[in-house]
C-alpha cells in the first residue's frame, strides 16, 4: 500500500518533469526549422557565392566580399538605404502622430462609439496586397481618384507613381492609411486603462484640456507610445510588399527599399550570397530596434508571473 | 463614470454645439478613412463605361459582372480555395498549439525556462526576407516548395510567438486551484489543458483565432516565396494581376473587394474579443 503511493507520486513527479517539455516540443521544433537554423544559414550564406538556380556550380566561400560588394554599391545599396530612412521616419512619426490624436479624440462617451471604432480599424485589418492595390488605383493617372479630386478644384492631373518625385510619397500615404489605425487602437486601449481615481484628483487640481494631457495622459501612456513607435520602426524598416506592389522599386530605383533589394538580389537575381548580406544587414539593424521592445515585452511577462 | 471627465460648460447650448461639432470632425475622419473601401467597392460593381474619373459618384446601376468574370477564371477558385484551406489550418494549429505553449509557460518551472522565453520572445524579432534565403533553400531540398503544407507550417510557426504572449494573460487568470482539482480526480497534464483549462480561456482562444486566421489570409512574402502554380494563395494571385502593364482595374477591384470580405466581416463582429486580446496580452500587463 505504502509502497504503491510512494511509486505513484515519483510518477507524478516525473510526469510533472517531462510535460512542460512536451508541451512546449512543437512550437520550439517549429521556431528552431523556421527562425533559429535559417538565420544561422543566412549568415553562413553571407559568406559564399552561391546562385540557386545553378546548384551544379556550387557554393564557393568568398568571405567578406558580399559585404564589401554591397556596402560600396552606390547604385542601388545607398540609395535604399536613402529611401528606407526616410519612408520610415516620417512614415511611423506620422502613424504615431496621427494615431495618439485620434486615440485622444475618441477617448470619451458617445452614440455609436464601436461603431466609429470598428470602420477606424479597418484599414489595418486588410490585406497589405489590398492596400497596395487600393492606393495604387487611388494614384493611377487616368482612372485614379486623387486626380479626379484634384480636377476638380481645377488642378492638371499628375502620374503620381510615375515620378520620382512623388512615387515614394505615395507609398508612405498608404503605409500610414494601413498603420495609423494599428497605432490609434493601442492608443484607445491604454487611454481607457488609466484609473479614473487619477482623473478625480486632476480635476480637483483644476487641469482639463490641454494641460490635462500634458500632465496626466501623456505621462501614463508614454511606455505604451513607445513600445507601439518601435514596433512600426521596425516594421516599416523592412517594408517590401507595398514597395513589390505598387511601383516595383521604380521609378529609376526611386522607391527601392532595403527590404526590396534583399528580395530583389535573392529571388530575381539569384545572388544568394548577395542577398543573405542585406538580409543580414535588416536583421542587425531591427535587433538593435527591438532591444527596448524585447526589454519591455520581458519586463510584460515578468511582472503577470507575479 | 467617464462621463465625469466631461468639463461642465455654464451654458447648456454651447455643450450640445460642442458635442454636434465633435460628431461632424469623427465622422469627416472616418470617412476620409473609409474612402478608398467605397472607391475599390464601387468600381468593382461599375460598367466598363462608367469607371473614367468618376469613381466618387455615389449613386448608379451597380452589376456583379467582374465578379462573375473572376470567379470563371481558370485558377481563381482553386486559389481562394488554398487561401481558405491554409488560413483554417493555420487557425486551428495557432490557436491550439499557442493556448498549450502558454499553459506550459505559466503552470510550470522547468529548467532552461528563461532562455525558452527568449527564444520565443526574439523570434517574431527577425525579419521574414531574412530568413527566407534560407528557408526557402531548405524547403526547395526537402521538395515541398510549392505545397499547403509549407505554407500553413511557416505560417503557424512564425505566428506563434505573439499568439503565445497574447494567450499568457488569459493562463495567469485562470486559479490553479482548478486544474490542482482536477490533477487530484486523477487527469494527466494534458487532461487538465482539454478538458479544464481550454473552457476556461475561451475568450483569449477567440482572439488568438481571429488575429491568427486574419494574418495568414492576409500573409503575402512567404506565400509569395513558398508557392508556385499549385498552393498559391490570392494574394498573391491579385498581386500577379496587379504587377501587368496593362491593368484590369474592375476585375482587381473585385478580388479586392473578395479578399477584403473576411477581414471587413470578423473587425466588425469580432471587435471587442480583438480589443480584450490585445489589451490582456502583448500591450497591456
Amino acid at each position: 500500500m505504502e509502497g504503491n503511493t510512494r511509486t505513484r507520486t515519483r510518477t507524478i513527479r516525473r510526469e510533472t518533469h517531462v510535460t512542460p517539455y512536451l508541451m512546449l516540443a512543437p512550437l520550439l521544433l517549429g521556431l528552431f526549422i523556421l527562425v533559429y537554423y535559417p538565420l544561422f544559414t543566412t549568415f553562413r550564406l553571407s559568406l559564399y557565392r552561391y546562385a540557386w538556380n545553378k546548384p551544379q556550380a556550387g557554393m564557393k566561400y568568398v568571405g567578406i566580399e558580399n559585404y564589401k560588394r554591397i556596402f560600396k554599391d552606390k547604385q542601388e545599396f545607398r540609395p535604399s538605404m536613402r529611401n528606407t530612412v526616410k519612408l520610415t521616419l516620417i512614415s511611423t512619426s506620422l502613424c504615431v502622430v496621427i494615431g495618439l490624436g485620434l486615440a485622444l479624440f475618441v477617448d470619451r462617451d458617445f452614440a455609436a462609439k464601436t461603431v466609429y471604432v470598428a470602420l477606424l480599424l479597418l484599414p489595418t485589418m486588410i490585406a497589405p496586397v489590398v492596400s497596395g492595390l487600393t492606393w495604387k488605383f487611388m494614384f493611377d493617372g487616368m482612372f485614379g481618384a486623387v486626380n479626379y479630386l484634384m480636377s476638380l478644384f481645377g488642378l492638371p492631373p499628375h502620374a503620381w507613381l510615375s515620378d520620382k518625385a512623388t512615387a515614394l510619397g505615395c507609398i508612405i500615404v498608404a503605409d500610414v492609411w494601413q498603420y495609423s489605425p494599428f497605432v490609434f487602437l493601442v492608443m484607445l486601449a491604454s487611454l481607457q486603462a488609466i484609473p479614473v481615481e487619477l482623473f478625480e484628483a486632476a480635476k480637483i487640481d483644476g487641469a482639463a484640456g490641454f494641460r490635462l494631457f500634458l500632465k496626466l495622459k501623456f505621462p501614463m501612456v508614454v511606455p505604451q507610445l513607445l513600445l507601439v513607435g518601435v514596433i512600426r520602426l521596425m516594421d516599416t524598416f523592412r517594408t517590401f510588399d507595398l514597395v513589390y506592389l505598387m511601383t516595383n522599386g521604380g521609378p529609376a530605383g526611386s522607391t527601392q527599399t532595403i527590404g526590396f533589394l534583399a528580395y530583389q538580389r535573392t529571388f530575381r537575381h539569384f545572388k544568394m550570397g548577395e542577398g543573405a548580406v542585406v538580409a543580414v544587414f535588416i536583421l542587425v539593424t531591427t535587433l538593435l530596434l527591438s532591444f527596448y521592445f524585447i526589454r519591455a515585452l520581458l519586463e510584460n511577462a515578468r511582472g503577470l508571473a507575479r | 463614470m467617464k462621463g465625469n471627465r466631461i468639463v461642465r460648460y455654464g451654458k447648456r447650448g454651447w455643450r450640445s454645439v460642442r458635442r454636434a461639432l465633435f460628431y461632424v470632425v469623427l465622422t469627416a475622419v472616418v470617412l476620409l478613412f473609409i474612402l478608398p473601401f467605397w472607391i475599390v467597392l464601387s468600381t468593382s460593381l461599375r460598367n466598363r463605361v462608367d469607371t473614367f474619373n468618376e469613381a466618387l459618384v455615389l449613386f448608379f446601376k451597380p452589376t456583379l459582372e467582374h465578379y462573375a468574370r473572376v470567379a470563371a477564371g481558370v485558377n481563381f477558385p482553386r486559389y481562394f480555395f488554398n487561401s481558405l484551406i491554409i488560413a483554417v489550418l493555420t487557425t486551428f494549429f495557432v490557436s491550439y498549439l499557442g493556448a498549450l505553449s502558454a499553459f506550459a509557460l505559466t503552470r510550470f518551472v522547468f529548467k532552461g525556462y528563461p532562455v525558452v522565453t527568449l527564444g520565443i520572445i526574439t523570434a517574431r524579432m527577425f525579419p521574414p526576407i531574412a530568413l527566407l534565403p534560407a528557408f526557402f533553400l531548405l524547403a526547395s531540398r526537402l521538395r515541398v516548395v510549392d505545397t499547403k503544407a509549407v505554407v500553413i507550417f511557416a505560417h503557424t510557426a512564425y505566428g506563434l510567438p505573439f499568439i503565445v504572449f497574447m494567450m499568457l494573460g488569459f493562463f495567469y487568470a485562470v486559479p490553479r486551484e482548478l486544474d490542482e482539482a482536477a490533477r487530484i480526480d486523477g487527469c494527466s497534464w494534458f487532461g487538465v489543458f482539454n478538458r479544464v483549462i481550454l473552457p476556461n480561456v475561451a475568450p483569449g482562444l477567440a482572439a488568438a483565432g481571429i488575429l491568427s486566421f486574419v494574418y495568414s489570409w492576409n500573409e503575402f512574402l512567404f506565400a509569395l516565396v513558398l508557392t508556385r502554380a499549385n498552393s498559391k494563395t490570392l494574394p498573391v494571385t491579385v498581386s500577379e494581376f496587379l504587377t501587368f502593364t496593362q491593368v484590369d482595374w474592375q476585375g482587381l477591384t473585385s478580388m479586392g473587394t473578395i479578399l477584403i470580405v473576411p477581414a471587413v466581416i470578423i473587425t466588425i463582429f469580432a471587435q471587442k474579443h480583438l480589443v480584450r486580446g490585445l489589451t490582456a496580452g502583448a500591450v497591456k500587463g
